[in-house]
């Protein structure tokens, strides 16, 4: 029986039909194309399919599709605009927080989170509103720091 | 070249066949009396990972997750109560639990990441029954009973009747966990202390957690619940005994984690042997009473 | 070497980064083709057996299934540097995770169905998975060529060791015992292969070797390489692991001939941590000497490696170990011998670092172990045996530049080393301590073939661009930005007119490919040929047609200059070029090929142009009664060379450092019998956020003779001493010496309750 889901999806009303079993990324990557948020681990450990459901991340793998109905979701594709990278994607990329950049995208969602419920956090703020997130690149330094300078500007 | 993801890692085989998605609980009731195999879908965070891994399909999923009357967070003179659908986020978001129930604020606090406590809510966690479940460690140790409704009639059970054995629970399949109470204890003492080097993404070897009432040195109703050192989290009954109505010292705090640790029953498995998570039982109830033996 | 520089040195962000901020990068599991299949496999699940039957009938009527392949179907060809693999097993599974058959269907599910259907039936065989016991008589025989399971060994030596035992006042000697590691690359493994109408094969894979890997391939498809293009998108992480070829690399290709479709293989996360190579685990034992004064005198090791089922680069760490029981300070006498032993249990690869993990664990801990012996600071005992710039070590290192020593004094300025070493007590349960360890790898590449070059291609267009075609690959390290800021130096031009195309073996020129840490060396230099070539065409024309003295000529801001006079924009010098009688394009070549040496049959004879070495100092806490170890603070100091790339740099030393403490603390697949038994994040921990300790870095340039602006590479470096510092800080913190890895919580307090530190809460009262 599949349900009827209608939502925002990075700005612009959508609808799609779903099975109750399917999970938002599959939603997201292969109705929508939206390739932002990866499959990581599939298991709710890693981070890396993060985006935002009313503005609050959540985890793409472990959320039923038919959870978006009549709210707004936002993938890392819709962090940007058409000026541009938004001022926490420009952090990321001048403080060197992206190197292989496969978390990226689920970093940078988890960090836009965080931001939106704590707009100056301090630096164990961050480092919790980033401890769902895997990197094996980086150390986390730099995303900290990335964080840190969106919270100077 | 076009996207596409793994399909077979995040695709059940066989959908079910009914979404329900009820406006009141007296329809989501209705729905489970008529509805054979329907499974309660709150956030979804377990339920989507045992569709993937387990290929687990209900013939039915009835979510609950904005059911209204089942986000309360309501402080009574004597109980917080603490709708099904809350979710950890709000939890530890929330002034009353941090002050009423500090235990489970600082269950709360270890659970998962953030985008999980966005979407897991406590009466999904604590009907997923696991051994390792801190927000259920929390609730025993506070002496909390949960709200169960079904259309034949309404009851409470206590933590411990409701959680049977791992990912087994005491609730019919027309029933509906509504909500949890958590009691207040003026004057209560709490401690809650689990393993791990990390904060978050850490699923219990063992979590211990504390109250007591401190009445003029002595500690009063004590409870000690331990997490994943046995199939349901439970009460450390003798550990309890040894310590009720007597002034702390640290002879005795020895003895009471050493029973503590004598009285579990863990197993061994990847997160740590049996005889480890004893000795983290008998640090944690150590470090527990020591905190309020200091304070 | 005090020339003002615009772009090296500079905190340049990763080129491809705002691609990849903005989610528009395309990794392997995002792309796909026209009509493309996915293919999965069937492994085997019993770690020692003959394979009585395979049927697959089953799982050829599961709908959307176009293939199903087995060992019978193709021309098996063995691979792998024991010659030992193949693509599918023919008749006997050594390991769980050996491939038995694949399937190529429509849909994922549908290709996992199939292969679930497919009904094999085993004979199990004795089975090993001790390699001390798969050396005993007796024992199970894994390849009948092998009978002693020993298909490799090393020896090494310098010195007597007789002669050092005779010099010493003190001697050491332990067994120290480290385990498999998963690189947990964020991108699983996946491969998307197809061929075209004419035959010729299309691999969009994720090869560190791209080159080596189309050789490779063609013997094992039974192609001609000159028909395997090799194409590599943006990679989700490598380190190593993508240094050989494995089995679902030729599965893929077998598939896309059997059904002429294009066919694309991802791994699970689980398929990733049960078969995919891991860091080789090791048991070193070790002696070392040293004098009443606390010069070393000798080192006398013995290391035996668990080769699992199959053979890759694992059993090729010897090379690495081997230097820095030789090397890692002046020894005089030196012994090391290594046997690599066959067992059923999953096989390893190559992992940053290479077997210096493993290596500088055991020699690291001793260094320690003797100062205390003979009354020195750990750090003392470290510059007293320290080499200087210039030297050669016993096995024939040349190092032309060693800022060994300078590493060591800032890490204890910056660590506050006299300070933190008197400072243990934390609180009743809570105990601080502070370790360090040095370094020593290459640092330009390791001539293991005939060549250890690389080729550039740069030209400069109508418009002033310049588009540097480089043999190198980047895996994410940030390669790519390196060239550009070297292109853009010499040239003198804005490292944003600067494009490097690294991606596609039908374009670029050879290169060795990504590894011992070599590429800022070696494509640095190459790239850095072309771009002098160019400027040099540049000038020479620029001085032709104003008629003025070459000398007196520089490029600067995209100009041509005589002083600060601008004569010309680079662009119209070009077009006056290009649209002249001359019609020259302004196109040049380099091969660069590094002045290192292949060793000898006795691992003799200096292997890299240049070695990177460095200095780490741990601060941690450890509590006594749950055994947690947490690094508070990482003090580092690295002798580069000279810094490329600051953002880089820090970038590098940051990831490896927090790599490096997951390696000393947490990580480890626990197999039993074989299993991979915690095959997920879930219960295989790398760091989190939070568990990131304060890292300070000092660079120390050394200017080394024959780097790019003097810089030598890093890549692999800061991974590789941190578990000994922090296994030397545990010791100073609670007195207890712990030669395993990791340090998991369970596995210290086990140590403080035997060394009587703290009582035993979980013994039952009774006992106690």
């Amino acid at each position: 029986m599949p349900v009827k889901l209608s939502f925002t999806l990075n700005g612009r009303p959508v609808s799609a039909e779903v099975e109750p079993t399917m999970a938002l990324l599959e939603l997201l990557r292969e109705r929508f194309d939206l390739t932002g948020a990866k499959l990581g681990c599939g298991e709710g450990e890693c981070g890396a399919c993060a985006v935002l459901l009313d503005e609050e991340a959540v985890l793409g793998c472990l959320t039923p599709a038919f959870a978006v109905d009549g709210r707004t979701v936002r993938t890392v594709e819709g962090l940007s605009s058409s000026e541009g990278l938004s001022a926490l994607q420009q952090a990321f990329v001048s403080e060197g927080a992206i190197q292989c950049g496969f978390c990226t995208p689920g970093m940078e969602i988890a960090a836009a989170s965080l931001l939106r419920q704590e707009p100056r956090p301090t630096p164990e703020q961050i480092r919790r509103g980033l401890e769902g997130n895997l990197c094996r690149c980086t150390g986390y330094v730099a995303m900290i720091e990335a964080v840190e300078a969106v919270n100077d500007d | 070249m076009k996207g596409g993801p793994a399909r077979e890692a995040l695709r059940a085989v066989n959908p079910p066949t009914g979404y329900f998605r009820p406006d009141s609980v007296a329809d989501a009731l209705e729905i489970l009396a008529r509805v054979d195999q329907a499974r309660v879908v709150a956030g979804g965070t377990d339920w989507m990972l045992s569709v993937r891994t387990q290929g687990q399909v209900p013939a039915a999923v009835v979510d609950i997750f904005r059911l209204e009357e089942l986000q309360g967070l309501i402080r009574h003179p004597d109980a917080l109560e603490i709708g099904a659908a809350v979710t950890v986020a709000r939890l530890l978001a929330s002034a009353e639990v941090a002050r009423d129930a500090p235990l489970l604020a600082q269950a709360a606090d270890r659970f998962g990441s953030p985008p999980v406590r966005s979407r897991a809510t406590i009466g999904g966690n604590l009907c997923n029954a696991s051994p390792a479940a801190d927000l259920t460690v929390a609730l025993l140790a506070s002496d909390a009973t949960v709200e169960v409704a079904s259309r034949r009639c309404r009851r409470s059970l206590a933590i411990r009747e409701l959680v049977l054995g791992p990912r087994r629970t005491a609730l019919a399949s027309d029933e509906l966990l509504v909500s949890v109470r958590v009691p207040i204890r003026p004057g209560a003492v709490w401690a809650f202390q689990k393993s791990g080097r990390r904060p978050a993404l850490e699923i219990s070897a063992a979590a211990v957690a504390f109250s007591a009432v401190l009445q003029d040195g002595h500690l009063r109703e004590p409870r000690i619940a331990c997490g994943a050192v046995a199939p349901t989290p439970m009460r450390a009954l003798q550990a309890e005994r040894l310590i009720a109505d007597r002034r702390l010292d640290p002879s005795l705090i020895l003895a009471c984690a050493r029973r503590a640790a004598a009285e579990v029953e863990p197993i061994d498995d990847v997160r740590g042997s049996a005889l480890y998570r004893r000795r983290l039982v008998g640090a944690f109830v150590s470090r527990c009473l020591e905190g309020c033996h200091a304070g | 070497m005090t020339t003002e520089t615009r772009w090296i040195g500079a905190r340049v962000p990763k080129l491809d980064a705002p691609a990849k901020a903005t989610g528009q990068v395309r990794y392997l599991s995002d792309l796909s083709l026209p009509g493309m299949l996915h293919g999965k496999i069937r492994r085997s699940d019993r770690p020692h057996a003959r394979i009585v039957t395979i049927d697959i009938g089953q799982a050829l009527a599961v709908p959307g299934v176009h293939a199903v392949l087995t060992a019978r179907d193709i021309d098996n060809v063995a691979f792998g540097h024991g010659n030992d693999n193949n693509a599918f097993k023919n008749d006997i599974v050594r390991c769980i995770r050996d491939e038995i058959a694949a399937v190529a269907a429509e849909t994922e599910e549908a290709a996992e169905r199939a292969c679930r259907a497919i009904q094999v039936t085993y004979e199990d065989l004795p089975a090993i998975f001790d390699p001390r016991e798969a050396l005993q008589p007796g024992a199970p025989v894994l390849y009948a060529e092998h009978p002693d399971n020993r298909p490799f060994t090393y020896s090494y030596g310098h010195g007597s060791i007789e002669q050092g035992e005779a010099e010493s006042a003190f001697v050491v000697d332990n067994e120290f015992e480290l385990t498999w590691v998963n690189h947990c690359c964020m991108g699983v493994s996946a491969i998307l292969a197809s061929f075209d109408a004419e035959g010729r094969l299309t691999l969009h894979s994720q090869t560190q070797v791209p080159f080596l890997y189309r050789r490779d391939m063609a013997a094992i498809v039974g192609m001609d390489p000159a028909d395997i293009r090799v194409i590599q998108p943006t990679i989700g992480g490598a380190f190593g692991s993508k240094l050989d070829i494995y089995p679902f690399e030729p599965i893929a290709v077998h598939l896309a001939r059997a059904t002429r479709r294009p066919v694309r293989i991802v791994f699970s996360r689980q398929e990733e941590f049960r078969a995919s190579p891991t860091r080789q685990p090791a048991i070193v034992t070790l002696r070392t000497g040293c004098d009443r004064q606390g010069r070393l005198t000798f080192r006398d090791a013995h290391v035996l490696l668990d080769n699992g089922g199959h053979t890759s680069w694992g059993a090729t760490i010897p090379f690495v170990m081997m230097q820095t029981v030789s090397s890692l300070y002046r020894v005089p006498h030196v012994r090391f011998a290594c046997d690599v032993v066959y067992t059923n249990n999953p096989y390893s690869g190559s992992f940053r670092g290479y077997g210096n993990l493993q290596a500088t664990f055991a020699v690291e801990q001793q260094v320690d172990m003797l100062a205390e012996r003979c009354g020195l600071d750990p750090l003392e005992i470290r510059r007293l045996n320290a080499q200087h710039s210039g030297e050669e070590t016993g096995q024939g290192l040349v190092f032309s530049t060693c800022g060994l020593k300078d590493c060591l004094d800032s890490v204890a300025r910056q660590s506050d080393w006299a300070q933190a070493r008197s400072n243990r007590e934390a609180g009743a349960k809570l105990r601080r301590g502070v370790g360090v360890a040095g370094l020593l790898h290459v640092g330009g590449g390791a001539k293991i073939y005939r060549s250890d070059g690389c080729g550039s291609i740069l030209s400069i267009d109508d418009f002033g661009k310049a588009t540097l075609v480089t043999g190198s690959s980047d895996i994410g390290q940030g390669s790519e930005t390196v060239l550009a800021q070297i292109v853009a130096e010499v040239l003198g031009i804005d490292i944003a007119r600067v494009r490097v195309i690294n991606d596609d073996t039908d374009v670029k020129p050879w290169d060795v490919g990504v590894h011992a840490s070599r590429t800022s060396y070696v494509a640095g230099n190459s790239a850095l040929m072309a771009a002098r070539q160019a400027r040099d065409k540049l000038l020479g024309a620029a001085a032709r047609s104003f008629q003025v003295p070459l000398e007196e000529l520089s490029l600067r801001d995209g100009s041509v200059m005589r002083g600060s006079e601008r004569l010309t924009a680079l662009d119209r010098l070009v077009r006056s070029l290009h649209f002249s009688e001359r019609a020259e394009l302004l196109v040049t070549q380099a091969y660069f090929e590094p002045a290192s040496v292949k060793q000898d049959s006795e691992f003799r004879g200096n292997v890299s142009p240049t070695y990177a070495f460095a200095a780490q100092v741990a601060e941690v806490e450890v509590e006594l009664d749950t055994g947690v170890v947490r690094v508070v603070r990482v003090s580092a100091a690295h002798d580069v060379g000279k810094v490329l790339n600051a953002l880089g740099l820090e970038g590098q030393i940051e990831g490896g450092i927090v790599m490096g403490m997951g390696y000393a603390l947490s990580e480890e697949l626990k197999i039993v019998q074989g299993m991979v038994l915690n095959p997920s994040f879930r219960d295989y921990h790398i760091p989190t956020a939070p568990e990131v300790p304060e890292i300070r870095v000092e660079f120390i340039e050394t200017l080394d003779p024959t780097g790019p602006f003097g810089a030598k590479g890093v890549g692999e470096a800061p991974a590789i001493c941190l578990a000994a510092a922090i296994a030397n800080a545990v010791y100073h913190a609670t007195g207890v010496r712990f030669t395993r890895l990791p340090l998991t919580p369970e596995r210290v307090l086990e140590g403080l309750i035997a060394a009587g530190l703290v009582a035993d809460l979980g013994a039952s009262p009774c006992q106690a």
